[in-house]
């Protein structure tokens, strides 16, 4: 290396530049130690322990209606109705259907004008299976009660219901009531050695019709 | 004639009768023209307005977004949940802005504008770095403004900014002026994530030049000690970076939220030489998605091979920069790598170098990589996921 040959002064002035530029940094890296952020932000990124970062979407409720979650190729995904439900947890809607991914997610219904009837949830779905990975557990709670728990496989009919009682409907807050899904085999197609995919897939949605059960 | 002594071989010895200044802006020129072509072929549409539109796809709309609206408070994407656009770095949206108030432009004309004024000025500032081989100049120019990858310099994308300060910092270390080399790193790592990774360009040029002055290794932290100016080049490389984080500290909380909203997009941390094998060798038959990871794997493999030409060619620094930068880039998946092969300026260097050894075959390269522009760009058109 050739020997710096610099004034004093500007040696000086190297060194106080290179110190605070050091100070500077240092202080950051002890800022990066200590984020200041929500509890919903520490579970989503930092400690990982759920991967829904919920959205606010309006909730679906055109109840009694068959709502279609494969979408035809060429549309935006997010101008389709049924993404008014996703919370979180699910793919944009595709052509072979909205996939869930990781180990749990969410869909919305705006239940703020009904009230007093239990409803019924048809669901058509595919789970992700193969010869080595042949089942997929599905469970659906609503405000932590468990109202579904589905073993699907390769042979499981395409149409499922999930019951949700006229209670547990009247109480979701602000008329909005999320229906969770736990999915604990949820497996990524690299685990599967089929792509280099590592997101964790268990089930797509197909179509999707809630309704309320006559008395 | 400025360029008279010094292209006394390789492909520029013959044409150069143009002075060299003419005929850079000449195949940059070239360049623009021959998207255009391409474009309104394939669209079959001649507005300049809409032609500008289409060059705008992938990253592109996230720039835009974060030079209008700034960097989100929360993930309020309203596609995927916890997507944010802290992961789209500063330096260039800030450019956007600033253009676009200082002259009023729309965002995208603007970025038009930056990205190709930097490209050309990086052409000429790379003119330095082939001192040893000034016919290959003339190939690299070829592969910037005419090659496949050319669209992904001429578009709202980082690719140009990075580009003309990898090659300035490069030049800086050729020249031993460590306080620049710093400073373009600094601009680097605000760039891009990987660009501060070109600090350790920076070391491992010092490194080399304190072991060619016939100093012992264990003599270099005293020698850097005692250098002001080498230790200010180090400190500066990667103040983007902090700076950025200092914000994101400050404006969401959690200073590493560039790096953490990566998950919002499927993007784990893994084994990048795993990911390469899995992509190199998908299980048949070859599906579409398959197929897509495996032309990224080709673009991450050729990369890291032109990384291996960058230490033959002993530009041990460009080696280093690139191959942590390919590097880093895969331990986060295959998803782009190609693009960001493309976008790293000395692999293009190297290539051209290694080309024009032989002219016959820098010749026919050149033409098969312009004859490659054609259904590369068309493909950067129609959104294609192979150069995603």
């Amino acid at each position: 290396m050739v020997p710096d040959v610099m004034a004093h002064g500007a040696r000086i002035a190297a060194y106080a530049a290179a110190g605070l530029i050091g100070l500077f940094e240092l202080g950051v890296l002890v800022a990066l130690a200590n984020p200041d952020v929500s509890a919903d932000y520490r579970r989503f990124f930092i400690d990982r322990t759920t991967n829904c970062w919920t959205r606010d979407v309006a909730g679906e409720r055109r109840f009694g209606q068959t709502i279609d979650m494969v979408i035809a190729e060429g549309t935006d995904p997010y101008r389709h109705a049924g993404s008014l439900m996703l919370v979180c947890g699910w793919l944009s809607p595709s052509g072979t259907g909205t996939w869930s991914i990781g180990p749990e997610a969410a869909l919305r219904f705006d239940t703020s004008a009904i009230k007093g009837d239990d409803h019924d949830l048809h669901l058509e779905l595919l789970p992700y299976v193969s010869d080595t990975h042949p089942t997929q557990r599905v469970t659906a709670s609503v405000a932590g009660e468990e109202v579904a728990a589905l073993t699907l496989d390769k042979n499981s009919l395409r149409q499922q219901t999930i019951h949700i009682p006229a209670r547990l409907v009247d109480a979701a807050p602000g008329g909005k009531l999320d229906l969770w899904f736990a999915f604990p085999d949820a497996i990524s197609p690299q685990t599967l050695k089929i792509n280099d995919d590592n997101r964790k897939l268990a089930i797509r949605l197909i179509t999707l019709r809630a309704e309320a059960i006559a008395k | 004639v400025d360029n008279a002594n010094t292209n006394r071989r390789g492909l520029a010895a013959a044409p150069l009768v143009l002075p060299t200044w003419r005929l850079v802006l000449l195949l940059f020129a070239a360049g623009h023209l021959f998207r255009y072509a391409i474009y309104a072929a394939t669209f079959r549409d001649l507005s300049v307005g809409a032609y500008v539109d289409a060059i705008c796809v992938w990253d592109c709309p996230s720039y835009l977004d974060v030079a209008r609206d700034g960097y989100d408070l929360a993930p309020t994407h309203s596609e995927f949940a916890g997507r944010a656009n802290w992961a789209f770095f500063p330096l260039y949206p800030i450019l956007l802005w600033t253009f676009t108030t200082a002259t009023g432009a729309t965002f995208q004309v603007a970025g038009y504008v930056i990205s190709n004024t930097l490209t050309l000025i990086a052409a000429f500032a790379a003119r330095p770095l082939f001192e040893r081989a000034p016919g290959a100049y003339w190939l690299y120019l070829v592969m910037l403004f005419l090659g496949p990858f050319a669209v992904l310099v001429a578009t709202v994308h980082t690719e140009s900014v990075f580009v003309l300060f990898t090659i300035l910092g490069l030049v800086a270390l050729q020249r031993g002026h460590y306080v620049w080399a710093g400073g373009w790193s600094a601009l680097l790592s605000a760039t891009r994530p990987t660009g501060v990774l070109f600090t350790f360009a920076i070391v491992t040029q010092v490194i080399v030049d304190h072991l060619r002055s016939g100093q012992h290794l264990l003599a270099l932290p005293k020698a850097v000690l005692g250098n002001p100016r080498l230790l200010l080049g180090l400190l500066l490389a990667p103040l983007g970076l902090f700076l950025y984080m200092a914000y994101l500290r400050w404006h969401v909380g959690d200073g590493l939220s560039f790096a953490r909203v990566q998950i919002a997009w499927g993007r784990e941390l893994g084994n990048p030489l795993l990911y390469l094998i899995r992509g190199l060798f998908p299980p048949a038959p070859l599906s579409l998605v398959n197929a897509i990871g495996l032309a990224w794997a080709v673009g991450g493999l050729i990369g890291l091979l032109l990384c291996v030409v960058l230490l033959v060619q002993r530009q041990y620094a460009a080696a280093v920069f690139c191959t942590l930068a390919l590097l880093v880039s895969m331990s986060a998946g295959l998803t782009s790598v190609l693009r960001f092969s493309a976008g790293l300026a000395p692999l293009g260097i190297a290539l051209a170098i290694m080309l024009c050894r032989w002219k016959p075959l820098a010749v026919l390269c050149a033409a098969l990589l312009v004859a490659a522009t054609i259904p590369v760009t068309m493909g950067w058109f129609r959104m294609s996921w192979f150069l995603m």
